[in-house]
């Protein structure tokens, strides 16, 4: 199993320097938070989309539609039905919905999927590696960019153990999808103890192989395998993001995107 | 890196893991001279990786426990020093080397060490690059490691350690998961890095790579029980029994004819011919056709290919073949040709993306996955991937209980199951407190619970010494010999020869070949194409004009006076 979302590929969007890129997430991510009209968030949704079409990230994408689709659904559920509005024409018992309650819910749903779509992107063109070395360059010490990297590295591990392990189970006949819902949670236990003591032995063997390749003396003397150079295209990408997130700012403050106002 | 003069210096070092009852390494001094080579064996347990861990400051200072001695390497003392200080001398690769992999790809992965230790940016490319070149990697160096094979995976890491070229380097175990090439090559780099003057400790159990080495030392529950020429001690098969070492197929053919060989297959069969034996073509005729006669056709795989749907990569290509009742066959090919992944559609664990995969004659799509665990079971290399009960009898009954057999059928198949694997005794034993060697057992013991048809075993030798590789083996011929089907992947070529009677051999995901075991090791130009090496015994066959011969056994028989 593949240690992270990153893909092998060579897009502009991978091309570019880690640090523009981690800059430009925060106004890319300002402008599908303005919005609370569904149209309006619909166009924040378009653009992540297209920067998932730039940075290869399809695939990725593809295998998120179920997470995407709860968020849409649930997010419109629940504001649709827990939006204080005094118009609301939909009753039922404690529960009331509006036309604009559900409009609400539904744009709080594309925003969580531009944004959904937006670190998918994000981290198909982006080595973890890359994203730790723009920490680094921001002023982040190395010894917590190391902390955020073994994250990096542990989670898919555990996927990737757990994956083996329910192989290994199913060899032996293990079925989860029959019996009722506590049975269900019962067959999990023997995919959790042998999961649980690999990790807890390989957390072991990673922090004694960490030390033995000097990374404990990280923080000190640390230098980096690779340099990137910042381009043009680069300091393009940051003024195209920086504009896209105030001109998003300066709309909503026109009362533009709006259906409902602050709270 | 090199240096002279004495490099590591351990002095009556003593260490008992908290909790434990015993120590497990008790007053074990040695010295190591700049550039020596040498290597470290024993059973499982003998203390070996303990002492490894000592020699790079791991113990004391990350693992609880009593330590008692010193250890000095380059003259400085270890013990009270950073492990990471250490690691400027010493170089360090674990058994677990899956866990020490953490970069998105080859390059990062070698640089680590290298940017951890401030280096500039030139001298590390250089460095990566030299890494890389010595274990073979340096056309995937923009890889992913996680999407690797393990042997590449094991070169891989032992690149990273290589990199900061120490002046010490201590190797746990470094060959578990490597082809019979690789470890040829792995030897060659060992011999060159001696020659520059590093000073090399490698814990192993394969005693045909340790005859090469300037020294070999045995440990024995915990203490020093060897420690001198690796011919001596290898070139008696008995003392090698009783340390835990598989003994050399020359040594032990030797023995039994009641001469002294050489220890290597150059010039062995030339001694032999001295002493006027020759090898009987009648006997040798009457093996090949002693081989037992398959039955009706279990597993088929018409058309099969596979590509994995995250890498891209397609690791088979139009297999065909079928695996018949009573066989018992060994998947040969080098590291990456797609031997996991062939095993793994063998009880639909994977479905392939081309063809079909027939199980007792029911597709392995479309069966339901109990009724597939019923008649293939499969075993992962690592047993720690499917224990997860507090007491052995309970591991083995769970298979049994997921194909719904009543309490009393489970304690009948568990008693059978257990006798099968020389577990009856064990039942309330923690699993978890037992040696590899013994939870290979339990797991063994816990798929045949499920009385499948066949059994497929990655590596059932790995991690294993030389005497448990050989009782694991010869409980597969059991079961075999019983009637259960028995596929294995090995990259162990005397116990694929010696047991085996089928061999598929696999080319970057293509069947190369598909015949007896003899006839696989006998193709001289079959075993280069694809990898492999034949065992010793083979190789002397051939040069005394015979037919192969696979085992010390069957040369025994056939030896005759002339």
């Amino acid at each position: 199993m593949a240690l992270s979302l990153y893909r092998h590929e060579d897009t502009p969007a991978h091309r570019r320097h880690p640090v523009a890129k981690l800059l430009a997430l925060t106004p890319l991510f300002v402008a599908p938070l303005t919005f609370n009209d569904p149209l309006w968030a619909l166009g924040t949704l378009m653009v992540s989309f297209t920067l998932v079409l730039a940075a290869g990230a399809l695939p990725n994408l593809r295998r998120m539609w179920g997470l995407g689709a709860i968020l849409l659904v649930m997010s419109t559920l629940l504001w649709a039905l827990m939006l204080p509005d005094r118009e609301a024409v939909w009753r039922l018992g404690p529960l009331f919905a509006s036309p604009t309650s559900v409009a609400y819910g539904i744009a709080m749903g594309l925003r969580l999927n531009a944004m959904l779509m937006l670190g998918v992107a994000y981290v198909s063109c982006t080595r973890p590696e890359e994203f730790t070395w723009s920490l680094r360059r921001i002023g982040i010490p190395a010894t917590m960019t190391l902390a955020l990297s073994l994250t990096f590295r542990l989670v898919p591990m555990l996927a990737g153990t757990a994956q083996t392990v329910t192989q290994a189970q199913m060899a032996r006949g293990l079925d989860f999808h029959s019996g009722g819902p506590l049975a269900r949670i019962g067959r999990y236990i023997p995919l959790m103890v042998p999961v649980l003591a690999y990790a807890m032995r390989s957390a072991d063997d990673l922090t004694r192989a960490l030390e033995s390749r000097r990374a404990g003396a990280a923080s000190k003397q640390r230098t980096e395998y690779y340099e990137y150079a910042w381009t043009a295209a680069d300091t393009a990408l940051l003024a195209l993001a920086l504009a896209y997130g105030a001109a998003a700012v300066w709309l909503r403050l026109s009362g533009f995107g709006e259906i409902v106002g602050r709270m | 890196m090199s240096g002279r003069g004495q490099a590591v210096s351990a002095r009556e070092v003593s260490f008992t893991y908290r909790g434990a009852q015993r120590p497990a390494i008790d007053g074990v001094s040695l010295e190591l001279q700049a550039g020596e080579q040498a290597y470290l064996m024993g059973r499982t347990g003998a203390g070996k990786s303990t002492l490894c861990l000592c020699l790079n400051g791991v113990i004391p200072k990350m693992q609880p426990g009593e330590f008692a001695g010193e250890v000095r390497v380059g003259g400085e003392r270890v013990s009270g020093r950073q492990v990471y200080e250490v690691a400027r001398t010493v170089g360090a690769l674990f058994q677990n080397f899956e866990a020490q992999l953490l970069a998105s790809d080859v390059e990062r992965e070698v640089a680590f060490g290298l940017e951890s230790a401030g280096m500039p940016r030139e001298e590390m490319r250089r460095r990566v690059s030299e890494a890389l070149e010595l274990v073979g990697l340096s056309d995937l160096r923009g890889r992913d490691p996680a999407t690797l094979s393990g042997g590449q995976k094991q070169r891989l890491a032992l690149a990273a350690v290589l990199a900061p070229e120490p002046a010490v380097l201590v190797l746990d175990e470094p060959t578990t998961d490597l082809d019979p090439i690789a470890r040829r090559e792995l030897a060659r780099v060992v011999d060159e890095l001696s020659a520059q003057g590093v000073t090399l400790l490698i814990a192993d159990h394969e005693a045909l790579d340790a005859l090469h080495s300037d020294r070999l030392i045995a440990l024995s529950e915990g203490t020093k029980r060897y420690d001198g020429p690796p011919d001596e001690l290898l070139a008696d098969p008995a003392r090698c029994t009783e340390l835990g070492i598989l003994p050399l197929q020359l040594a032990e053919l030797g023995a039994r004819v009641g001469m002294a060989l050489p220890l290597e297959p150059a010039g062995a069969a030339e001694a032999l011919s001295a002493e006027g034996r020759r090898l009987d073509a009648e006997e040798c005729g009457l093996l090949a056709s002693e081989a037992p006669e398959p039955g009706e056709p279990l597993i088929e795989l018409e058309g099969v290919s596979f590509t994995y749907r995250e890498s891209g990569e397609q690791a088979l290509r139009d297999v065909t073949l079928t695996i018949r009742e009573g066989e018992f066959v060994v998947l040969l090919g080098e590291n990456g040709s797609g031997k996991s992944t062939l095993a793994q559609h063998l009880n639909g664990l994977l479905s392939p993306t081309a063809g079909t995969v027939r199980i007792g004659g029911r597709d392995t799509r479309t069966a339901p996955v109990q009724e597939l665990a019923a008649q293939v079971g499969y075993l992962f290399q690592n047993p720690d991937h499917q224990i997860f009960s507090s007491t052995v009898r309970e591991e083995v009954a769970f298979g049994p209980r997921n194909l719904g057999s009543g309490e009393r059928e489970v304690e009948a198949r568990v008693a059978e199951a257990l006798a099968a694997t020389e577990l009856s005794g064990w039942e309330t034993r923690d699993p978890f407190v037992l040696t590899k060697g013994e939870r290979q057992r339990v797991a063994l013991a816990s798929v045949l619970a499920c009385r499948p048809r066949v059994i497929v075993f990655d590596e059932p030798t790995t991690g294993l010494d030389g005497i448990q590789q050989r009782a694991m083996m010869e409980l597969l011929a059991r079961l075999n010999a019983e009637g259960t089907t028995v596929i294995v992947i090995t990259h162990c070529t005397w116990a694929a020869a010696e047991y085996a009677h089928r061999a598929l051999v696999l080319d970057e995901g293509r069947l190369a070949a598909d015949s007896s075991v003899r006839e696989v090791f006998g193709d001289a130009e079959l075993l280069a194409r694809t990898g492999q090496v034949a065992p010793d015994v083979a190789r002397i066959s051939q040069a005394l004009g015979a037919q192969t011969l696979l085992s010390v056994d069957e040369m025994e028989r056939c030896l005759k006076r002339t």
